[in-house]
């Protein structure tokens, strides 16, 4: 096969494996659809991919194409990772040149996000609503809601910033002060709510429980590096926020004699 | 039964923003959310240990997500990880943490332990149910 054009379907392949791990692919989903858009135009490459990079090297005739890519995940954007994957099944099954695979991945590339008050919105209503799940009262999940929303959206500013451990560090002080301050509001209003049910509840849009279940899933399947990279990620996630809150209910402590 | 449906139907919803799942997916993203916590709560109730009930609660979620899966033509990760939202051991790892932080080693100890297992148990729920989905998979399409 002509030198070019094998390159162009490596860059492809690598384009798409990019995209589809800075936005919260699995490894393995990003090594399958690597080497299925390869294997499709006829090129068998070994290909190595761990949460933060991607090794892709292609053989032939004495020719070393050897590709490096360093990722930086940012976000979890399933929908982008659904339309990469559309488009590879799209791009194995069809004769699609290399430049309209490039057009259409740039494409998927700038698919919008959702505006900053959906986040704060939704991440608002999880949070409310985990509160009520874990038997909290009306008046708490709407304390929950509130503390949720203002979370989130400090923590989406602060993420052109800042790394994630500073991030949540941040995230869950704040999330501690806010739910105490609309404690003292709602006192003065003669209602008492409890701390630990709002605290709970409204850190779950930060908690990183399902990057840790994810991180069981990698390894179950047999992929150790991104199971132990992700497990360790969440842990410090973890120790970060509970860093946070931490520090505002010993400071509490220290104040009041009571948590 | 029905409170705790609606309760964990929009917290996941809720969580299907911030992991930016299609607009058009949310409704059946939420309906895993939902029945998978209903499974574990009811089971909780009868007195089941928080692991074996996680483990059926996810359990429903994956195949709930394979069939949409099929249905909607999108991978099923798109229903999965909103799906097992409510059941995900976050608030466990959050407190052993700050157990630790507090000095309680015992009770940092006990809920980091169980935290681990629940986590290890709904991954390999997830993993069977999938497992499933792809066995399963060439039958449908030869029915059709």
């Amino acid at each position: 096969m002509e030198k070019n054009n094998i390159q162009r379907i490596l860059e492809v392949a690598i384009f798409a494996g990019r995209i589809m791990l800075e936005n919260g692919a699995e490894t393995s989903r990003v090594e399958d659809t690597i080497n299925r858009i390869c294997l499709s135009r006829g090129i068998k490459v070994e290909n190595f991919t761990i949460p933060t990079g991607i090794f892709l090297s292609y053989n032939e005739e004495g020719m070393h194409y050897p590709y490096i890519i360093r990722t930086k995940s940012v976000t979890i954007d399933l929908e982008i990772i659904a339309k990469v994957n559309a488009f590879s099944r799209q791009f194995v099954s069809s004769d699609m040149t290399t430049e309209e695979a490039q057009v259409l991945l740039e494409e998927i590339m700038k698919t919008p996000h959702y505006p900053l008050w959906m986040y704060a919105l939704s991440g608002g209503i999880a949070g409310g609503f985990f509160t009520l799940s874990f038997g909290g009262t009306a008046l708490e999940a709407l304390a929950a809601f509130i503390t949720s929303c203002s979370v989130v959206i400090i923590v989406k500013l602060m993420a052109n910033y800042t790394g994630s451990f500073v991030r949540n560090i941040a995230g869950g002080l704040l999330n501690a002060l806010i739910a105490l301050l609309l404690i003292q509001i709602f006192e003065a209003f003669g209602q008492t709510l409890m701390l630990s049910k709002i605290v709970i509840g409204s850190l779950m849009p930060l908690v990183p429980g399902v990057a840790m279940t994810n991180a069981f899933r990698d390894s179950i399947s047999g992929d150790f590096v991104s199971g132990v990279s992700k497990l360790t990620e969440a842990l410090l996630i973890a120790v970060a926020i509970a860093l946070g809150v931490g520090v505002v209910l010993h400071l509490k402590f220290l104040w009041t004699g009571s948590v | 039964m029905i409170l705790n449906f609606i309760y964990a139907f929009f917290a996941s919803i809720g969580f299907s923003v911030l992991f930016n799942i299609p607009r058009k997916e949310m409704l059946y993203a939420g309906l895993c959310g939902g029945f998978g916590w209903v499974v574990h709560t009811q089971l909780q109730d009868k007195g089941l240990s928080v692991i074996f009930t996680s483990f059926i609660g996810a359990l429903i979620v994956g195949i709930l997500s394979e069939i949409f899966a099929k249905q909607r033509k999108m991978p099923a990760t798109v229903f999965v990880i909103p799906g097992i939202i409510p059941l995900v051991p976050g608030y466990g790892l959050y407190f052993s943490m700050l157990s630790i932080i507090e000095k309680n080693y015992d009770e940092a100890t006990r809920v980091g332990f169980e935290t681990l297992i629940v986590a290890s148990v709904i991954a390999s729920a997830i993993i069977i149910a999938t497992t499933f989905g792809k066995l399963i998979k060439p039958q449908i399409y030869k029915k059709q």
